[in-house]
């Protein structure tokens, strides 16, 4: 026994560091992540329009990889840009925040982004005009 | 005359349209904050649609919970999981309207204003009335608020084993910039 209550110590300072490090840990590098999904920002927002139940339990929490035109300006904070909108439909669009400021503060035409799905804004009987497939951690691929 | 009741109608009628515009945001900003001894907690959502008829006062907001972030990873796990069952609830709405909005006095001075209507989370839907301000600058329409939303109320359960970590009413910070929208 008395050997016994050293080991059981030791157990439970390394199980209460480990749960110290799990509770404080951070998120995931999205860049790290491979994206289980890639499309168009536009077939995307469709999948979601035809079925969002059935959208949104394969892609809601998932890694995904969008590609399109960017809509609009880029949101910037201190001249670096955080979030985007890429979407050739200005009523429905793929709403895009990125994990870590962006160093470029310009954007090409057409780009592609992988991020975490949060799901979809959209709601036919409200007073709000068409939807938005929102990202969330993103990194720019291209 | 006939110049003169042609002009007038016409102006008449710009003002009158302009007064009808719809203004709307898919960039509103709404964190909630928890304080307590042992520890401080919020989360940020930068993507809330929010959207204002200019000629009614009529107000609504719409809110993914899953675009709510928190700095640490387990802590917005627990949020989705299992505080705010996300997966079933997966967002929050507000429907209302600025009790007595008249669009004219919007100036770029902030404006105190009573918002009522109804929150709905955590699939509870629960009348609210709350205070804020409108501000009209550049064209656009700057709303901002801070209140006070009990979790009990929309039965969101917190654990006992947490409880002391969570506040009893977290204060939520709402501020949104609203674009005229052009169809």
């Amino acid at each position: 026994m008395k050997k016994l209550i050293p080991i059981l110590i030791l157990t439970a300072a390394i199980g209460f560091g480990i749960g110290t490090y799990l509770f404080s840990k951070g998120h995931d590098e999205t860049a790290d992540i491979e994206a289980v999904f890639s499309m168009t920002a536009d077939n995307a927002v469709q999948e979601f329009l035809d079925d969002q139940t059935a959208s949104a339990a394969k892609y809601i929490d998932q890694v995904i990889e969008i590609s399109g035109p960017v809509m609009g300006e880029p949101e910037k904070t201190d001249g670096k840009i955080t979030a985007v909108k890429i979407s050739s439909d200005d009523m429905y669009v793929v709403s895009c925040s990125f994990q870590n400021p962006l160093e470029t503060a310009e954007l090409a035409d057409n780009i592609t982004v992988k991020g975490v799905c949060s799901g979809f804004n959209g709601d036919a009987e409200s007073m709000m005009p068409g939807g938005v497939l929102e990202l969330k951690r993103a990194i720019l691929i291209k | 005359m006939k110049t003169t009741i042609i002009s007038a109608l016409a102006l008449f009628l710009a003002f009158g349209a302009s007064a009808q515009d719809k203004y709307f945001t898919r960039d509103g900003y709404i964190k909630f904050y928890s304080s307590t001894p042992i520890e401080d907690i919020e989360a940020e959502n930068h993507k809330v649609t929010a959207i204002l008829d200019e000629a009614t006062g009529k107000l609504e907001f719409s809110a993914l919970i899953k675009s709510f972030e928190f700095e640490k990873a387990l802590m917005e796990e627990h949020f989705n999981e299992n505080y705010m069952e996300s997966n079933t609830f997966p967002k929050s709405t507000f429907k209302g309207e600025i009790v007595g909005f008249d669009a004219s006095k919007a100036s770029d001075k902030p404006m105190d204003v009573t918002v009522k209507g109804t929150l709905e989370m955590h699939g509870v839907s629960k009348e609210i009335t709350e205070k804020g301000t409108v501000t009209k600058k550049d064209g656009k329409y700057i709303l901002k608020s801070k209140m006070m939303v009990n979790p009990e109320d929309y039965k969101i359960e917190i654990p006992n084993t947490v409880r002391e970590k969570i506040a009893k009413e977290l204060e939520v910070t709402i501020d949104v910039t609203l674009a005229i929208f052009k169809k």
